[in-house]
């Protein structure tokens, strides 16, 4: 590789990371509102962001949001992902449709269509109203992340299980479930991640008591340009590069991992 | 020793597609401990019937028995029959001996049965040592034998194998065929067998059950499979084959292509009547050339170490003559040489 065209990776390279990272210096700063390149140092803003009840509170409500959100779409997701790999049914291409749809229409005509809808039923500003929401939105991430790993699951490993005396649920627990483990538990966490990130629907329909973190995060940046935000999001940001660094320590030990050679054979 | 069963197909007749069967009426009766193999190529409904004896597939019609009952309402767990499959479907998140106890903690027996019997089956298929080894940290030809010993263990009352020995090279296909055959004799399971490799039938089997297009062409011994061919289709598929067209003549007399005429037992024809001549190339033999139109023209010599096939024309007919290399003179493209053959080898079907 040239010099110019390494100069032109890093570049673009610090293009796209540099708005990542320049939180993670204004998170310790002194100043009182959002400023950068910081005047001095100090962990208050950290100290803030774990007691504040205004910033706890929707941790925990996002949090405990995505865990709903999590549990319903995985139950909704998973058996329709089976349905649309595995059997032949009338309109199909539509059921397929209609699962995907939360991610083809725009958040903004879903959170106006949420606000009147749940507004009608009483579940504007409740938690369980943001549950159902973003369960929604999370259905296609978890459909399409497991028809991908089903398709490619052969199916007669199943027949196996079956020909040798597992009845279709001790197939699918000894058997189905444990190769798919992997796409499970991704599908689950993508659900989870949706609805943690997800903004507009949160800003429209959760409300004080069940204020999400993005929406909290939108607020105090809208009213005071509290700097507890980068802090915030400084947290974020390490949890998120943990669980990739953790991802990619687990891969590298077991490539290391010696695996016995099979010998002998005949 | 198993408890071995007979198997009965009905007028059995599966089909995906409206008006268009993929199984056509299959009938089949086989014996408590027999090896029969189900040959044919792909398409021929051979894979769709075994699919419906293990119950992964339901029947449109007819019947399905196992040691004379029936197996209609039976589910496929339920049906206690052991299956191999082509790529050989081990569970790979397990060892090879959890994959072996599988079907016995399916059953529910005592940890010691199940810890004794799953290590037995190991042994036998030799491979007592690579118990707590996953399927991946094993090669093919044993991988093939855990599927074997998994399919096994559980005493099934009949054992189906779906091209098991499609995967493997050669030389441990020949090792397999021999170590399955093996374990056919000491076990005394009933076993059904679908290949399409007729070498790989004809070695193994007690009987070999001919498929094409969904139907039973022909079912018997190799011997009678390959020498006495109902059809056209048999004739072609089992074995290296010259098939030549001929006529019956008035006085008892064939006359056929390229060979000319001779005098023939084949009392189901009357005269004027045409019909196929089946003649194995290793049942003519190659001598000096006559100096006549009944030498054959060599286009070509095929030299398989112990038996050369040779290929070439007489009268504008083409011919294969298989002979072994001993005794065989040197041949080239362009040589012309005699032909021995016996008229009693040679085998009538009706023409097609």
């Amino acid at each position: 590789m040239s010099r110019a065209t390494v100069l032109l990776a890093l570049l673009v390279a610090g293009l796209i990371a540099a708005p990542m990272f320049i939180v993670v210096p204004m998170s310790f700063s002194t100043a009182a509102s959002l400023e950068f390149p910081p005047p001095g140092y100090w962990l208050g803003y950290y100290q803030q962001a774990f007691t504040d009840p205004r910033w706890t509170r929707p941790v925990f409500n996002s949090t405990a949001i995505g865990l709903g959100a999590m549990v319903i779409a995985m139950a909704i997701g998973a058996p329709a992902s089976f349905a649309l790999v595995r059997y032949r049914f009338r309109l199909k291409a539509w059921f397929r449709l209609l699962l995907l749809l939360p991610l083809i229409v725009p958040h903004i005509v879903m959170a106006v269509g949420y606000y009147s809808y749940f507004g009608a039923l009483g579940l504007v500003q409740s938690m369980s109203g943001v549950i159902l929401a973003h369960a929604c939105m999370s259905t296609p991430v978890v459909v399409l992340t497991l028809t991908a790993a089903l398709v490619t699951f052969d199916r007669r490993l199943e027949h196996a299980a079956a020909s040798l005396g597992a009845p279709p649920l001790a197939t699918f627990r000894l058997v189905t479930f444990p190769i798919l483990r992997p796409a499970f538990i991704v599908a689950a966490f993508f659900a989870f991640i949706h609805s943690f990130d997800e903004t507009v629907i949160g800003i429209f329909i959760s409300g004080r008591d069940s204020s999400t973190l993005p929406r909290q995060m939108y607020n105090s940046f809208q009213m005071e340009a509290d700097p507890t935000i980068s802090a915030v999001s400084s947290l974020l940001l390490a949890a998120v590069l943990s669980i990739i660094g953790a991802r990619t320590a687990v891969g590298l030990m077991r490539r290391r991992a010696p695996v016995r050679p099979a010998a002998g054979d005949a | 020793m198993l408890q071995a069963r007979s198997l009965s197909l009905r007028s059995v007749i599966k089909s995906y597609i409206p008006g268009q069967r993929a199984v056509n009426d299959v009938s089949l009766e086989v014996q408590a401990g027999e090896f029969v193999t189900f040959l044919g190529p792909s398409g021929s409904g051979k894979t769709t019937t075994l699919m419906m004896i293990a119950g992964f597939e339901a029947p449109d019609g007819g019947d399905i028995l196992i040691g004379g009952r029936k197996i209609d309402q039976v589910k496929p767990y339920d049906r206690n029959i052991g299956m191999v499959f082509q790529n050989y479907a081990l569970f790979p998140h397990m060892s090879a001996f959890d994959n072996v106890s599988f079907p016995l903690r399916m059953r529910g027996l005592p940890r010691d049965d199940i810890e004794r019997r799953a290590k037995a089956m190991l042994d036998m298929v030799g491979l007592g040592r690579f118990g707590n080894r996953r399927p991946s940290e094993l090669s093919g030809g044993q991988q093939q034998r855990v599927a074997l010993a998994r399919a096994l263990v559980f005493e099934p009352d009949l054992v189906l194998m779906d091209e098991p020995l499609g995967a493997l090279d050669k030389t441990l296909r020949e090792q397999m065929q021999i170590e399955i055959k093996r374990i056919h004799r000491d076990l005394g399971v009933t076993m059904i067998y679908v290949t399409h490799d007729q070498t790989e039938a004809m070695t193994m089997s007690d009987r070999i059950a001919v498929f094409s297009q969904g139907r039973i062409e022909q079912i018997g011994t190799p011997r009678e499979v390959y020498f006495t061919p109902h059809t056209h289709f048999v004739a072609s598929f089992v074995g290296d084959s010259n098939l030549l067209s001929g006529e019956m003549l008035a006085d008892g007399r064939v006359r056929l292509e390229g060979l000319g005429e001779f005098a023939a037992k084949a009392s189901r024809y009357k005269s004027g009547d045409r019909l196929t001549v089946l003649i194995r190339p290793e049942t003519i033999g190659i001598a000096a050339p006559a100096g006549d139109n009944s030498d054959m023209l060599v286009e070509d010599v095929v030299n398989f170490g112990d038996n050369c096939l040779v290929v070439g024309t007489v009268n504008g007919t083409s011919l294969r003559v298989r002979a072994p290399s001993i005794s065989l003179p040197e041949l080239a493209h362009g040589d012309r040489c005699g032909l021995v053959w016996r008229s009693e080898h040679f085998h009538f079907v009706d023409k097609s």
